[in-house]
């Protein structure tokens, strides 16, 4: 935190397929495993993100920007006319915008948020997933979670009315 | 370094999609998982923590034995027949909960609430079960002191313990039995009949390692809350001054005595002056009380941080020949309180059947109480008919630093200068006016002027309407009748 007065320190990211992102490292730092990091002082020059390809990093990167405390060194400006709770909304409208992925997607951003340990991603991500199971038919889930369905007709009957009797 | 492209929620590592599954609270929801997949399957059925089983249960040995396979780690066990008829089919008994008992090995939390078919032999297998640290009973009706006394040899584990409803239990030897060797933690005995309150007296040593403990007598039918049975208490009566029995309840913290009658058999009532850690206190219709029990528990328990008092009226006299009809504490309570326990956050005071037309019928006046208010740092306060209560007492309230939550129920005497004044303070949040005749669409006005409180409850109150209360807070809540709770809540609900 030694640059704060010099302005932005930048930290670069590196994914596994070569590309190169510079972020704020107060971004980067959204990311409870880069912190450690670069608290650990490990993080001289590049850091490389193994398993998160450069789509679903920039994805990354693009969520902790909008999530950066906005009262620490970088981007005070907003949060001086805005309400904490005005602030909280528009976070939330941009969240619910922002997960509108695919499916594949939103499984390598749940386990991108796991890897690098971003509470509210993961949240995010967990969240939007468990949120179709409830209210949706047992094909809908199964498509939804691009799970195939590998019970013989009896097995599944055998479960649905265990299901049936076994719960108030 | 390869790249993982996951397309499949089944392709996330099994940790992850457990911690996924975690989030998940809905049983239906968790039930439709299992539905999807094998995987899903073993993996739901493996961190199932908690289940909730009843009416409908196939109680046939085999299918219980698949359940307790579907889910090996079950940690809590609710088995629930409230409701159930001859046409829900046969109930859970003896056979089924060893079942759930000898496959469940890590079980520590378990209810059985109307359970008309499990007795004491049931009982006893629970002893299979040694991680067992709560039991809850509601309402078992076969269950005598016997299987009462097998838990509490065999389950060595058990912190918690409640009984409610259970109208065979009649002795208390299992009582005897953990206090001398168990390691209680929580006690609830409610509506039992057969259970005096002066027998859980004989948890001798096990008193020092309680820390909390509800007792609730089961009230007969026309137990009436005016407790003027002709019965006369002595309002200067010590039950502290000679200790006779040789415990003390060092870790209790959360105490609740309610309608149990401390005379002549004193009984429970010594539990009030043998406290040191008390921080929060619920005395319910308490017959017999007087300042002295107050007095006692105020100058030992100075972390108190909670009190609940709800008051009706009995008989008390001094002397031979006058007697007064009145709650059991004074001001000489308040003032106690006001200087021994300067943590009080709660207060909550109930005066159930005094009239406004016998101001004297309550032991407290609005001095006695303003004492009180202006020495602890007070953050909710609830008044149930506290006819003493007027404007000056809001005006006085409205400078209390802390408070945050104010919920006045039949205060006559509280108008809208009252408004006016609580408008005002500072951290005031949420407020609740019930059957507050005497506060109009003016007073409302006050509150929405000055103020942006967070939750408005208007219950029931006559003068005020629904176009003044809304807008007033975030939240609004209104409504114009009277609700059973609220009946019950002044005492005139069906008991």
């Amino acid at each position: 935190m030694a640059t704060r007065e010099a302005g932005k320190k930048m930290i670069m990211l590196k994914s596994p397929d070569g590309m190169e992102f510079e972020v704020e490292e107060a971004v980067a730092m959204e990311s409870q495993t880069i912190r450690k990091m670069i608290e650990d002082d490990c993080a001289d020059t590049a850091i490389l993100i193994p398993n998160i390809n450069s789509k679903i990093l920039s994805r990354v990167i693009e969520y902790c920007n909008k999530h950066v405390p906005t009262t620490g060194a970088t981007g005070a400006a907003a949060s001086d006319t805005v309400a904490p709770a005005a602030l909280a909304e528009d976070l939330k409208i941009w969240d619910a915008e922002f997960i509108k992925v695919n499916r594949a997607t939103r499984f390598n951003l749940i386990q991108a948020a796991s890897y690098l340990n971003i509470k509210g991603l993961l949240d995010l991500t967990s969240q939007t997933t468990i949120d179709t199971i409830s209210d949706n038919s047992l094909e809908e889930i199964r498509s939804f979670l691009s799970t195939k369905n590998d019970y013989l007709p009896e097995e599944e009957q055998t479960i649905r009315r265990e299901n049936q009797w076994a719960f108030q | 370094m390869s790249l993982n492209l996951f397309c499949s929620m089944e392709d996330l590592p099994e940790a992850l999609l457990t911690e996924i599954l975690n989030r998940i609270t809905r049983t239906s929801d968790l039930n439709s998982l299992a539905l999807v997949s094998n995987q899903l399957y073993k993996i739901e059925g493996n961190q199932r923590g908690a289940i909730r089983v009843g009416s409908g249960l196939c109680t046939a040995t085999k299918a219980l034995t698949s359940l307790c396979a579907r889910f090996p780690n079950l940690r809590k066990l609710e088995i629930d027949y409230s409701g159930w008829i001859p046409g829900h089919g046969k109930q859970l008994d003896n056979k089924g909960l060893l079942v759930f008992s000898s496959h469940c090995s890590s079980l520590i939390d378990l209810t059985l609430s109307f359970c008309s078919c499990i007795d004491d032999s049931g009982l006893g297998c629970l002893a299979n079960c040694k991680k067992l640290v709560s039991l809850r009973l509601n309402s078992t009706p076969q269950i005598t002191s016997i299987g009462l006394f097998s838990v509490a040899v065999g389950c060595t584990s058990l912190s918690a313990l409640h009984l409610i409803g259970c109208e065979k239990i009649n002795s208390v030897e299992w009582l005897e039995y953990l206090g001398r060797d168990g390691s209680l933690e929580e006690l609830v005995v409610e509506n039992c009949k057969g259970i005096n309150h002066h027998d859980i007296l004989k948890f001798g040593p096990g008193w020092m390692k309680l820390q909390k403990f509800e007792f609730e007598r089961k009230r007969g039918k026309y137990d009436s809350l005016i407790a003027v049975g002709g019965k006369v208490y002595d309002s200067s009566y010590d039950a502290h001054s000679i200790d006779i029995y040789d415990f003390c309840c060092e870790s209790l913290k959360d105490l609740r005595l309610a309608h149990i009658k401390t005379w002549p058999d004193v009984g429970l009532r010594v539990v009030l002056g043998k406290c040191k850690a008390l921080e929060k206190l619920c005395l319910e219709y308490v017959h017999a009380l007087n300042d002295n029990d107050m007095i006692a528990l105020s100058r030992s328990c100075s972390n108190l941080k909670s009190i609940s008092l709800w008051l009706n009226l009995q008989l008390y006299s001094s002397d031979v020949g006058y007697c007064e009809t009145r709650t059991s504490f004074t001001d000489n309570s308040l003032y106690a309180l006001a200087l021994n326990c300067r943590m009080l956050q709660i207060i909550d005071l109930s005066f159930t059947g005094c009239s406004r037309d016998w101001p004297s019928e309550i032991g407290f006046t609005q001095e006695g109480f303003l004492v009180l208010i202006q020495s602890c740092p007070i953050r909710v306060l609830v008044l149930n008919n506290a006819n003493f209560f007027d404007d000056e007492g809001m005006k006085a309230l409205a400078s209390s630093p802390h408070l945050e939550t104010l919920e006045l129920i039949l205060c006559h005497a509280v108008t809208d200068a009252g408004m006016r004044f609580i408008a005002h303070s500072p951290c005031l949040s949420n407020l609740a006016l019930r059957m507050c005749h005497n506060v109009t669409d003016v007073g409302v006005a006050e509150l929405g002027r000055v103020h942006k409180l967070e939750s408005l409850v208007i219950e029931y109150c006559g003068e005020i309407s629904l176009e003044a209360a809304q807008g007033v807070a975030k939240s609004v809540h209104y409504s114009k009748d009277c609700s059973d709770a609220l009946m019950n809540t002044i005492g005139l609900g069906a008991y």
